[in-house]
């Protein structure tokens, strides 16, 4: 089959791409309910937590938004939001320390 | 949903980076993207309003979150982002002009958005018959109205993906029809979104 051509240029990225991104999405997952299961917590595992739920919103803002191909006005605002958010939660769990 | 089948042969010739084009665009409508930061600006918010909460009573926080059923948070977690999945390939053989092949998808995301919401129902339902409620604590008057602010946005994004499945299956979407497919699919990865911070943050974050 021939695929048409279009001047509509895909920001979508591959399919192959999508699949690993959705792996990635799955093992992460399963990393933060062992975290759950272990009850463990402290600040190493609080970071780990934090960077995995900043790279899985990256991937869902940049490849399945299809924000990667957007202009860099759009890119700023939503990986803003997600750097903010995630900012915010570590300076409230860190607040939340024992002094 | 053949994933591997499909991935090799409906990468349409024009699917590369489209920076690389030299033309960068938004996918979808400007309006639903306004819709879209006004949501996450709100939940930002609330994440804000809740962590900050917490470090005023840790131990209360602690003590209330490990009575959460974190089998059934992860197992939404598992379904939202599989549903994402799905929406991204219905989006992408859209892209490839297999309109009608992208309804297969994206009635797979919302089998697993309809799961989501059996799944937060039967936890809710479970609560509630604790006779937990809204003015049980201050951990569960965040827990609650943040996951049911959530929940509501998952209902609507079931009607959208309805919606979309509906034109996809008459063939409406293609290469140079893709607005609302794409306008759909970024409010369902905005709910997905979502729930990827608010998981961490209200059942495991200890």
């Amino acid at each position: 089959m021939t695929h048409p051509t279009s001047t509509h240029p895909s920001a979508h990225g591959t399919p192959r791409r999508a699949f690993w991104i959705w792996i990635f999405l799955l093992a992460s997952t399963v990393f933060a309910w062992a975290m759950a299961k272990t009850d463990m917590g402290g600040i190493s595992i609080m970071a780990l937590l934090m960077g995995l739920a900043f790279a899985k919103g990256a991937f869902v803002i940049l490849d399945y938004m299809g924000i990667r191909g957007a202009p860099t006005l759009w890119k700023a605002i939503t990986l803003g939001w997600l750097v903010v958010v995630c900012l915010v939660i570590v300076l409230g769990y860190l607040k939340g320390l024992p002094a | 949903m053949d994933t591997d089948t499909t991935m090799e042969k409906h990468t349409p010739a024009h699917q590369s980076d489209s920076s690389a084009l030299g033309q960068q665009r938004l996918p979808g409508d400007l309006a639903i993207w306004v819709f879209i930061l006004a949501e996450l600006l709100v939940f930002a918010v609330f994440f804000g309003a809740y962590v900050f909460a917490r470090a005023g009573d840790v131990e209360l926080f602690s003590a209330e979150q490990a009575m959460l059923n974190s089998n059934l948070g992860a197992l939404n977690t598992v379904l939202l982002v599989t549903s994402s999945f799905f929406v991204v390939r219905a989006v992408q053989l859209g892209e490839a002009g297999e309109g009608r092949r992208a309804a297969n998808w994206l009635a797979g995301a919302i089998a697993c958005g309809a799961g989501f919401v059996v799944v937060k129902f039967s936890e809710y339902v479970a609560q509630f018959s604790q006779g937990i409620s809204l003015s049980s604590s201050t951990f569960h008057m965040f827990y609650i109205s943040l996951t049911f602010f959530h929940f509501m946005h998952v209902l609507l994004g079931l009607v959208i993906l309805v919606a979309l499945w509906r034109n996809a299956r008459a063939g409406l979407y293609g290469p140079d029809n893709m607005n609302g497919l794409e306008s759909g699919a970024a409010y369902w990865h905005m709910v997905d979104l979502v729930w990827l911070i608010l998981f961490p943050l209200v059942y495991v974050l200890r």
